[in-house]
């Protein structure tokens, strides 16, 4: 038994040493890196920066499976095939100085780290070769979201229900241990306050950004509160689905706006089918974050510093003036209005136009 | 005098062997002490409806722990069922469909193909514990670790990329969400079907040779093998047919969730056993009945469901599912001290 483990493993490590080498090229070798790919959005950028690199890098995305420990082997692995540049969404943001030790040791090569914000500013500025994508602000879309809704709220009376003049509110949010669950759910919060609206928030709690988990608070909630619910506030489209299911089953929603019994949800993401829904009017509303451009971002970014040039030469963008070293790429509030602007996100060779629209 | 002892014997079975049940009942009149509205109609269906397909999932994982085994590939298996059965069950109408060209299908041809697939795939787990020895904790992690790649590779590719898998037939996700309606009560359809692997898995278990041979051999293989059952035969087909109980769960949580995506189905083999172990399955095998795994799930779903329902916080929810399961343990092992 040990033996035919041993070969296995023998035959595995073969494959791979062959593999390697038939893949080369002359062109460079770029180190991408996402943090799971169990997060939709952290592998869309995956998948944007394989498509943008298309002639510019050799790219592979590692999955850093919600593990820190892994990352940091797939950077060395990556390092030690001869990475011009490494380009990563770390798992764990405060292990950003393990990996810039790496890149430091490797030759000084560029390291850009994207979705996951390093917000520590000293370790920012510990490394001069080290640029940040990220989207605007450390909101992560939720200002956008509570003014969506705010918007929506005053122009829609028939919303206050029970005309007490606040928003019976639900809100489901993201997975604790993540950078963006808790200002999701203050700055959304914060954005409608200061809209002038009050909030009566009904029930608060994780749905752990998953459409399955979403869907049974849902379930309880709907059963508990029904009508008297306002607004469904969801800190991403798969957990506005899964409300949205639920609510369905209820009777709520079943024929979009116009349905007898509505209660507006909105998540954060655009997702393909999040936006259909918000075609048919079962959903008020979502939030894009914009992995396409970001994904062309990374790799132009990659491109122009192994090149000597300026990081942000010839992209259209600017940095923050901060001091984080990142280039922030808005989000857009996506409704009924402009869905079919959002679904040109996920056509074909949306990444190249996308960037030059945005470059304007 | 008689009847006396007995009646103390009842309250003390009760806070010994049933405290599980004792448990569940406090938990209850707890939730609905704090918020009455716990007791309607409307949720008691909810909890039938959140029960389904869990049930059917410990049912099939809950065979594997009767004969010795334990299955970690249960998630990742519903999870695989999900995407290939998702990415065909697309209504044709949906944007955003993974096989654009699809025909419209019916919702059985799915539902047959993950079944064979699984089938396969627990036949595979099945041998590598029957025939090459490799501890069924082991095997079927492996195998988890395999089928959460294959269903990555599957789910996360070109053109939309690592999307949930949506846009699924109104024709399952009615069959999923919608019930009959007795008055202002539903019966789910979901459960329709949970009740219809009920009755078959009780037969099986309880009415078949193929049943009495798996409480052989979790009850005492050597002994089973000298009397003639083909101990690895019983374990593959047993694994196999694990495996069926978990394609049809993945094509009822498709419809379900409505959408399915590389994260579906993550832990639910945690949940299946833990409902399993506090419905009495003895993780040392050969002990288990069916009703008792419906339990264990009922009371993990009412937990779940009343605490979501109260508004306690998700932390709290773990650590008392994690009490619940200690607990019931500790039961289970105190019985069998007994009887030495």
């Amino acid at each position: 038994m040990k033996k035919i483990v041993s070969v296995a493993l023998c035959g595995m490590m073969a494959a791979g040493l062959v593999a390697v080498p038939a893949m080369a090229e002359d062109l460079p070798i770029l180190g991408a890196g996402i943090y799971s790919s169990t997060d939709n959005f952290n592998s869309y950028i995956g998948k944007a920066i394989v498509k943008a690199s298309e002639g510019k890098f050799k790219v592979n995305i590692d999955d850093g499976q919600l593990d820190q420990s892994t990352q940091l082997n797939q950077i060395d692995t990556a390092i030690a095939k001869g990475a011009k540049a490494i380009a990563v969404s770390v798992v764990d943001t405060t292990a950003a100085p393990a990996i810039i030790q790496k890149v430091q040791d490797a030759g000084n090569i560029p390291v850009i780290f994207f979705n996951k914000e390093i917000t520590d500013k000293n370790v920012v500025n510990s490394y001069d070769n080290l640029y940040q994508v990220t989207s605007t602000g450390g909101d992560y879309g939720a200002t956008i979201e509570g003014e969506m809704i705010a918007k929506y709220w005053k122009a829609h009376p028939e919303a206050d229900k029970n005309g007490d003049g606040k928003i019976q509110f639900i809100d489901l949010m993201g997975d604790p241990g993540h950078t963006a669950s808790q200002p999701r759910a203050d700055y959304v919060k914060k954005a409608i306050e200061d809209a002038g609206i009050e909030l009566d928030v009904l029930e608060e709690d994780t749905g752990m950004w998953d459409t399955a988990k979403a869907k049974e608070k849902m379930d309880a909630w709907i059963s508990k509160y029904g009508d008297e619910i306002e607004f469904i506030n969801c800190a991403n489209d798969a957990m506005a689905l899964g409300a949205l299911q639920s609510i369905e089953a209820a009777g709520f929603n079943e024929k979009g706006a116009e349905s007898e019994k509505y209660i507006p949800v909105i998540g954060i993401d655009a997702l393909p089918e999040a936006l259909e829904k918000i075609r048919s009017g079962e959903m008020m509303g979502s939030v894009l974050q914009d992995a396409s451009t970001q994904g062309t971002l990374i790799v132009e970014i990659a491109q122009n510093l192994i090149n000597g040039k300026e990081p942000l030469d010839g992209t259209g963008f600017k940095f923050d003036t901060d001091g984080s070293k990142a280039v922030r790429v808005p989000y857009k509030p996506v409704t009924v209005e402009n869905v079919d602007e959002a679904a040109a996100t996920y056509e074909g060779n949306a990444v190249s136009t996308e960037v030059e629209t945005e470059a304007q | 005098m008689k009847s006396k002892s007995s009646i103390s014997d009842l309250i003390r079975k009760l806070f010994t062997e049933k405290i599980i049940y004792v448990v569940l009942l406090v938990l209850i009149v707890v939730i609905i002490c704090i918020e009455p509205r716990f007791l309607s109609v409307s949720n008691f269906s909810n909890i039938l409806a959140q029960s389904s397909t869990r049930i059917i999932i410990a049912l099939g994982a809950g065979m594997v722990l009767l004969v010795r085994g334990c299955d970690l590939s249960t998630g990742r298996m519903i999870g695989l069922a999900a995407v290939i059965s998702a990415s065909m069950l697309q209504d044709v109408g949906y944007a955003y469909r993974m096989y654009p060209h699809l025909k419209e299908l019916p919702i059985i041809v799915p539902l047959l193909l993950v079944i064979a697939l699984c089938a396969l795939l627990g036949m595979i787990s099945g041998i590598c514990v029957a025939q090459l020895k490799v501890p069924a904790i082991i095997a079927t992690l492996a195998m988890q670790l395999v089928l959460y790649g294959a269903s990555s590779i599957y789910f996360d590719r070109e053109p939309y990329g690592a999307q949930p898998i949506g846009g699924i037939t109104p024709r399952l996700t009615k069959l999923c969400t919608g019930g009959v309606k007795f008055g202002s009560f539903r019966l789910p359809y979901l459960t329709i079907i949970a009740i219809a692997a009920i009755v078959f898995v009780w037969i099986l278990w309880n009415k078949t040779k193929f049943g009495k041979y798996i409480y052989a051999v979790g009850g005492n293989p050597e002994a089973a093998q000298v009397s003639g059952v083909n101990v690895k035969k019983v374990l593959i087909e047993t694994y196999s047919l694990a495996a069926v109980m978990y394609a049809i769960a993945a094509v009822l949580e498709v419809g379900r969730i409505g959408s399915a995506s590389n994260t579906t189905g993550n832990g639910y083999e945690m949940d299946a056993i833990a409902s399993c172990v506090v419905g009495g399955v003895s993780m040392s095998g050969g002990v288990g009945s069916v009703g008792g795994i419906v339990i264990g799930v009922l009371i993990f779903t009412v937990i779940n469901y009343g605490l979501s329902f109260i508004g306690v916080n998700m932390y709290w929810q773990y650590i008392v599912k994690g009490l619940i399961i200690l607990l019931a343990v500790i039961v289970d092992m105190r019985k069998y001290a007994k009887r030495k």
